[in-house]
């Protein structure tokens, strides 16, 4: 069977750039490394051969606030047998999965899971036909968010009885790319690699040395830009202020709100019934909306790289979109302050979390105590679990701190690269291809506000304005009445 | 948010409980002494009213009333304040509503039939339009199954018309206000629905949250087509424990003790503790001897009558002296009330 026939049945007319070659090498049992960018669909292209290839695709993620949000995703366009394992399920849930493991053909696990012996095992029982290794930049500590827990994935790949492998990522620079084949031992691998370049995306940014005014600007801003509209606050109270002064239907979305109304705001932003949403970047990996016209930064992202990747949320249809990012000098003190929650200090390593560790304490409760980014709380928790007891404490801490102290110069950089990006006067688009060492190139119109003025971009036309009889309404809900 | 049943409910306590007293019956603690206070207040209605809201901040909500000057007092007994009382005027809606805390909330039935509910609309809605996929709304796993059973059995036309009809008879008998938030709230055809927050505009969080809560207590006290009663089976199904309570009752009446069963459950010792004073408290079955020796309880169960039902574990714990650990308190305690309804 070939690829294109495999697209029969599914809701995807055709492929886009790069996926028929990766489905195609896959189905040949050849490895993979595939470097496409943000919203060119890189589900498709371990979904199509998991549904006809024997056993099991293992994917591993190491996003797990995205994995379900992925499995809704399969499921909305009609791939049924798909499941997410990772820490954060009920253990009812967990037990259910495990006994539908032989049924399923695509289950989400994170690598802190395929680190433990127990669920290996079970794992070693089935066909794996394809391990696809999500977010592969993170496990090259050259990468921008080096994750431990990947490097073993080498190991485990063997364990499951060396399967097709396939490497996916958004950018990965060639140091990164060596880095990833060799790591999880690739054999001769097709490497499909695509530019990180959106030429429908118009990339603007403004400098402003009076943030006080800034908030007004950006409502205006918004208010004037196309809709959908994506405003990325730097924090969750910005994201509730924003969307609280903003003149007209808005919502907002952060990590704080509780599932349920996430899942909302998340559904009421897909389906049109809010066209402007202020959102952390907690908001909107998972979920493929197509239409978003406007990206708007309220402040400087942490690196290149998650700006890259946000303003690709932008215009995944194809049409023309644009990119606002609107920043002030100091804005570095955000993603320091992220540094901060995401790197713990020395002293606390060595004053709280030792001692804490040596008397037995509860680690959990001591990490949660300290707010830590989720990934690091886990990291931390699993440093000092079963795997590590022929280490003493201070031998885990000390290796840690080291270990954090070469992330934080990572990080330096890269706010230093990304604050270099943001006070340029030439192209912005010629410089973020060659950060990620592609060649670089400005496009002829509609490139970015250094080389051309801003373009103008048509909203979605909105919704019907809600109803506000409740009889009415719920007819709406129910498709009563509506032919 | 939930400010003014807070302080309605610490108005009720009579000026004999803390704070924290009031926010443990909107927590819907299952401790010996709460359960006590839910009766002797009667606060049934609102009991568990916060089940799903966090303690840390419900603990907050109780210190801004403190700072507020809205309510007085130590960490024994709070009192509301003139102030207080003032505020408490403006929340009179309260007592229109059909909010049935102890039998929905406490229970944690109405969160589970919310989400079935929910559900059921959205995917009715969703399958009798062109545009058949959609993005669930949360449910558990065991609640999904149970949606797509009556959408399997009834067929998704029949369940759409059965489920529109239903709901249009029952929320017609309801205010329009409380209707129209219901309703709002629901997942449907294309489209999500609005959060509590987002539907306070007119009328406060606490009040949009309230009588969104009512309008389920109330749809779950009606008959439902047969068609529907996965959506109900729950209520049905589950006795007056908490589900981790019925499984330590399964080691309990295996012979283990206290000790053996948080070691097998990997439980806290206290959170073993707190299941067997409910099961002191609900279960006849329950072998008390062998968690407190008849002496003991014989001591403690003067202590407790001559104490009078006002007191605070606290007070009982210091007239107990060494007689009695805070535990044996709860579990004579709850073994009385036990008794006292027939039910040993």
């Amino acid at each position: 069977m070939n690829a294109k026939e495999l697209l029969q049945g599914t809701p995807f007319k055709e492929f886009r750039p790069g996926q028929e070659n990766v489905v195609t090498s896959i189905l040949n049992g050849r490895d993979t490394l595939a470097v496409l960018p943000t919203g060119s669909g890189k589900t498709l292209c371990y979904q199509l051969p998991a549904g006809i290839l024997p056993g099991l695709t293992i994917v591993v993620s190491p996003l797990v606030s995205l994995m379900d949000d992925q499995v809704t995703q399969l499921k909305m366009n009609g791939f049924q047998k798909a499941a997410a394992l990772h820490g954060n399920k009920q253990p009812e849930e967990k037990k259910r999965i495990w006994q539908q493991l032989s049924q399923l053909k695509l289950l989400y696990v994170s690598p802190e899971m395929l680190a433990v012996d127990k669920i290996k095992q079970r794992l070693q029982k089935l066909t794996v036909s394809l391990l696809v290794v999500d977010e592969a930049h993170c496990i090259s500590q050259w990468g921008h968010e080096f994750r431990p827990d990947y490097k073993s994935l080498g190991e485990v790949r063997e364990e499951l009885g060396n399967p097709v492998l396939l490497a996916l990522t958004a950018t990965a620079s060639e140091l990164v790319r060596t880095d990833i084949a060799s790591s999880l031992r690739l054999h001769h691998p097709l490497i499909e690699a695509h530019s990180v370049n959106r030429e429908n995306i118009f990339i603007a940014i403004e400098r402003m040395n009076e943030p006080t005014s800034r908030q007004q600007h950006l409502l205006k801003l918004v208010a004037a830009s196309a809709k959908p509209c994506i405003i990325y606050t730097g924090t969750r109270r910005d994201a509730e202020v924003w969307s609280s002064l903003y003149k007209g239907p808005s919502a907002f979305y952060h990590g704080g709100m509780n599932a349920e109304d996430r899942n909302s705001i998340q559904g009421q932003f897909l389906y049109n019934e809010i066209d402007v949403l202020f959102a952390t970047s907690a908001f909107g990996m998972g979920i493929n909306k197509p239409d978003v016209r406007t990206v708007v930064h309220g402040y400087m992202p942490a690196s290149v790289e998650q700006y890259v990747q946000e303003i690709g949320r932008a215009g995944r249809d194809g049409n023309r979109a644009i990119a606002h990012a609107v920043v002030a000098d100091r804005d570095m003190m955000l993603p320091w302050h992220f540094v901060e929650m995401e790197i713990p200090g020395t002293d606390w390593m060595r004053n709280v979390l030792l001692p804490a560790a040596e008397a037995n304490k509860d680690l959990t409760q001591v990490v949660e105590d300290a707010a830590f980014a989720e990934h690091t709380a886990s990291l931390l928790i699993s440093r000092f679990n079963e795997n590590n007891r022929e280490k003493t404490g201070q031998e885990i801490v000390e290796a840690l701190i080291q270990q954090f102290d070469k992330r934080r110069q990572e990080r330096a950089e890269q706010i230093r690269q990304i604050t270099t990006l943001c006070n340029s006067t030439s192209c912005y688009r010629k410089q973020i291809l060659s950060y990620f060492e592609e060649v670089p190139y400005s496009a002829e119109e509609n490139c970015c506000s250094n080389c051309h003025a801003n373009p103008h971009i048509e909203s979605l036309p909105p919704r019907q304005r809600s109803v506000d009889n409740w009889q009415e309404l719920l007819k709406n809900k129910l498709h009563i009445g509506a032919g | 948010m939930l400010k003014g049943l807070l302080l309605h409910v610490i108005s009720k306590l009579q000026k004999s409980r803390s704070a924290s007293g009031a926010v443990h019956i909107l927590k819907g603690k299952r401790s010996a002494q709460t359960i006590q206070d839910i009766e002797l207040f009667q606060l049934n209605q609102w009991a568990g009213a916060a089940r799903c809201w966090k303690g840390k901040d419900l603990a907050a909500l109780a210190e801004q009333l403190y700072n507020e000057k809205m309510i007085t007092g130590d960490n024994r007994r709070s009192a509301v304040t003139d102030k207080g009382y003032h505020l408490l005027k403006q929340t009179a809606w309260m007592n229109e509503l059909y909010f049935q805390g102890r039998e929905y909330e406490w229970t944690g039935f109405a969160e589970v039939f919310w989400r079935k509910l929910n559900l059921t609309v959205q995917a009715a809605g969703s399958l009798a339009s062109t545009n058949r996929g959609f993005l669930p709304v949360y449910a558990e796993a065991d609640e999904r199954d149970a949606v797509r059973s009556i959408i399997k059995r009834a067929g998704s036309r029949r369940v759409n018309r059965l489920i529109y009809e239903k709901l249009d008879q029952e929320l017609r008998q309801l205010p329009d206000k409380s209707a129209l938030i219901f309703v709002s709230r629901l997942a449907g055809n294309q489209s999500q629905g609005k959060t509590v927050k987002q539907l306070a505009g007119s009328m406060p969080e606490e009040e949009v949250y309230l009588r969104w809560r009512s309008v389920i207590h109330q749809l779950m006290s009606t008959e439902w087509p047969e068609e529907f009663l996965p959506l109900i089976s729950h209520v049905k199904q589950q006795s007056a424990l908490t589900n981790s309570a019925v499984k330590t009752r399964a080691l309990v009446m295996n012979g283990k003790s206290k000790d053996e069963i948080a070691a097998e459950r990997g439980l806290k010792s206290s959170t073993v503790e707190d299941h067997l004073v409910e099961l002191a408290m609900f279960d006849s079955a329950f072998p008390a001897a062998r968690y407190i020796p008849s002496e003991k309880l014989k001591e403690l169960t003067v202590i407790l009558q001559d104490a009078g039902q006002q007191a605070s574990l606290k007070d009982i714990k210091e007239t107990a002296g060494d007689k009695g650990s805070y535990f044996d308190i709860r579990l004579a305690g709850a073994l009385m009330k036990n008794r006292k309804e027939g039910k040993l």
